[in-house]
């Protein structure tokens, strides 16, 4: 039997309770569900509100902060962003660099790699049209990538 | 780390199965407080220059604001990470966090830095915390050694201090009609009148400044002043007299003034839950118990999909009527029942509105097309805060909250409240769903469509603070 992380959440176990009689099904649920929690459950990095670009071609900074990854992590930060128009959001964490082009009105997701686990590192939101009219991004959410049966210890 | 796979190691000689799995699975639930400790960040817009818009000079005491902070499960120990750099380099401050339900609090010194940096301050709780919990961090401000120069005084009510340039020219740079000030305004005891009343302050901070722009008229400036004169009266003469000699004079020092970027928590360590992780045949319940345990710790074990609302730069939201309060979240994990759990504290603060507004959350996709059923609570009952002064000023004063007027950028305490304004505040709580499966699509790497938004319109204008939704 493989190691595997369900993809999607597993039932609650039933026929647990006291004096029933333990099935190897009500344990392979509960296995399954404890896998599927600490793979799952992956910090929040960031949360960031609204931010209307300008009309430059350059980017602009749109925030800074610090961070820092569970011990547990694959250093990897996964972000995403919803945008009214054509923009590019750039994430550094770190020395590592994503941008990613929405291409239009639309929704994208990237991902930053070779994050420092363990320990405090900057990071940098830059923002910028690619219309040349200002284009408001209604938030962008930066959180740690999910882990994969690969990951587990 | 606390998680284990179940393996061979953990097999105790001639032991049963299922206690076996049920010490492994024990073992782990047990491990999920420290094993899954979280982090929030509270970041506030930058302008295109990278300055923090967020700015905090304070005097009499510590203001800021209220970070709501999901700690998890039996969160003790925590980091507050806040970047940061001062106005003026050579003056700090001190920054205070303080546990609201306990009123536990840490205080450290913070130098003056030109450059942005981050400070971390270690906070410990005299017991564990669960769940959302509600932090107030603040800034008291330093004061400069030296003074930067006088005004001539020639008067006072409300939050207005009336004077005119000492020796011919103001001691800071004029900007135009009115701007943004951070100073202590010190009156001289010598060029006193008698008290209106025992103790008079002597001291008030300078949050703005307004001045005759036109240059036919005399060069009188308003120093803008908090607290009030009519609150705490100063002593001061009510006018320039004609044969009167020489005019009262105020020495202005400037404050320690603190640029924001962000604050940042980490819970540095959670104590294991309850759950002993004995052999399992010892306990005959202990698959029961094991079974309500991870059904039971699912609230606290829930992903944040957001943690933070401004607008225009001001910490914590200023919702205008009609406009919308937006965040945006995707989910990692596709789930049978997706719902988001929205939490955030509000007061109303605009005298001409009700303060029974409707408050709306709904969810939309990036085509701006509805998902699942907005949801609308009608003439929620939300409390006011009320003018701290007699005599409001049109371009901004110490009217509604510190700082946090709508579309005043020009105040030298903006983004910032007291604390006690916290607890003055409304919680409303939106459970947005159950949804069906894969109407909120899930999100990877490199796709499109699958980032959704959640969006807060009222119709009063709110300043909403404390901001928390959770997806599960």
């Amino acid at each position: 039997m493989g190691f595997i992380v369900p993809t999607q959440e597993p039932a609650p176990a039933t026929g647990l309770a006291a004096g029933d009689t333990i099935q190897a099904l009500s344990m392979e649920d509960l296995l399954l569900r404890d896998r599927f929690l600490f793979a799952t459950r992956r910090r929040l990095i960031a949360s960031l509100p609204a931010v209307t670009t300008t009309t430059s071609a350059s980017y602009q900074v749109a925030y800074g902060f610090q961070a820092k990854l569970l011990p547990t992590s694959t250093g990897t930060l996964i972000f995403g962003f919803v945008v009214n128009g054509d923009a590019s959001v750039k994430v550094t964490a770190g020395a590592s660099t994503a941008t990613v082009t929405s291409g239009a009105s639309n929704s994208r997701i990237g991902v930053v790699t070779g994050v420092s686990v363990g320990s405090w590192f900057g990071v940098t939101v830059e923002v910028k049209s690619n219309t040349g009219a200002p284009l408001t991004i209604k938030g962008i959410y930066i959180a740690e990538l999910v882990l994969t049966d690969a990951d587990l210890p | 780390m606390g998680w284990f796979k179940l393996d061979d190691t953990l097999t105790v000689a001639d032991e049963p199965l299922s206690a076996f799995l049920g010490y492994g699975l024990t073992r782990n639930v047990n491990a999920y407080p420290s094993a899954l400790r979280r982090l929030g960040t509270f970041a506030y817009p930058t302008t295109s220059a990278g300055a923090a818009k967020v700015k905090w000079a304070s005097y009499y005491e510590p203001i800021g604001t209220v970070l709501t902070v999901d700690v998890g499960i039996n969160a003790t120990d925590f980091v507050f990470n806040v970047f940061y750099r001062t106005t003026n380099a050579a003056i700090g401050g001190k920054l205070y966090v303080r546990h609201l339900d306990s009123g536990a609090q840490v205080i450290v010194n913070v130098a003056g830095t030109a450059s942005p940096t981050s400070v971390e301050i270690p906070f410990t709780t005299t017991q564990p915390l669960s769940g959302l919990q509600g932090f107030y961090v603040a800034w008291q401000s330093d004061v400069s050694e030296d003074g930067v120069g006088s005004v001539e005084l020639a008067g006072a009510v409300g939050n207005q201090v009336f004077c005119e340039p000492a020796g011919g020219a103001y001691p800071f740079s004029l900007a135009t009609g009115y701007y943004e000030m951070y100073h202590l305004l010190k009156i001289q005891p010598a060029v006193t009148r008698p008290a209106p009343v025992a103790r008079a302050l002597l001291d008030y901070q300078v949050c703005a400044f307004r001045h005759n722009v036109n240059a036919a008229r005399p060069p009188h400036g308003v120093l803008l002043i908090w607290p009030e004169i009519e609150i705490h009266p100063a002593i001061l003469p009510t006018s320039e007299t004609a044969g009167g000699g020489a005019k009262p004079l105020g020495d202005l020092y400037e404050l320690g003034r603190l640029e924001l970027y962000s604050i940042t928590v980490e819970v540095a360590r959670a104590l294991d839950q309850g759950l002993q992780a004995p052999l399992a045949y010892q306990q005959t319940t202990i698959i029961n118990g094991l079974n309500n345990q991870i059904n039971a710790s699912m609230m606290e074990l829930q992903p944040d999909a957001g943690s933070l609302l401004t607008s225009d730069g001001y910490l914590g939201c200023v919702l205008p009527a009609g406009q919308q309060a937006t965040f945006a979240f995707f989910i990692q994990t596709e789930r049978s029942v997706q719902q988001l759990l929205v939490s955030f504290q509000c007061v109303t603060f605009n005298g001409d509105q009700s303060n029974s507004p409707d408050i709306t959350f709904s969810v939309r996709d990036d085509a701006d097309t509805a998902v699942g059923t907005d949801i609308t609570y009608t003439e929620v009952s939300v409390p006011r805060i009320e003018a701290k002064t007699t005599r409001r000023q049109n371009a901004g004063a110490t009217v509604y909250m510190n700082g946090v007027l709508a579309g005043d950028s020009n105040w030298g305490m903006r983004d910032a409240m007291p604390s006690w304004e916290a607890t003055y505040s409304t919680p409303v709580r939106f459970t947005w769903g159950p949804n069906l499966e894969g109407e909120i699509e899930q999100g990877t790497n490199g796709s499109t469509g699958t980032v959704y938004y959640g969006r807060i319109t009222a119709t009063s204008d709110l300043y909403i603070f404390g901001f928390n939704c959770r997806v599960y």
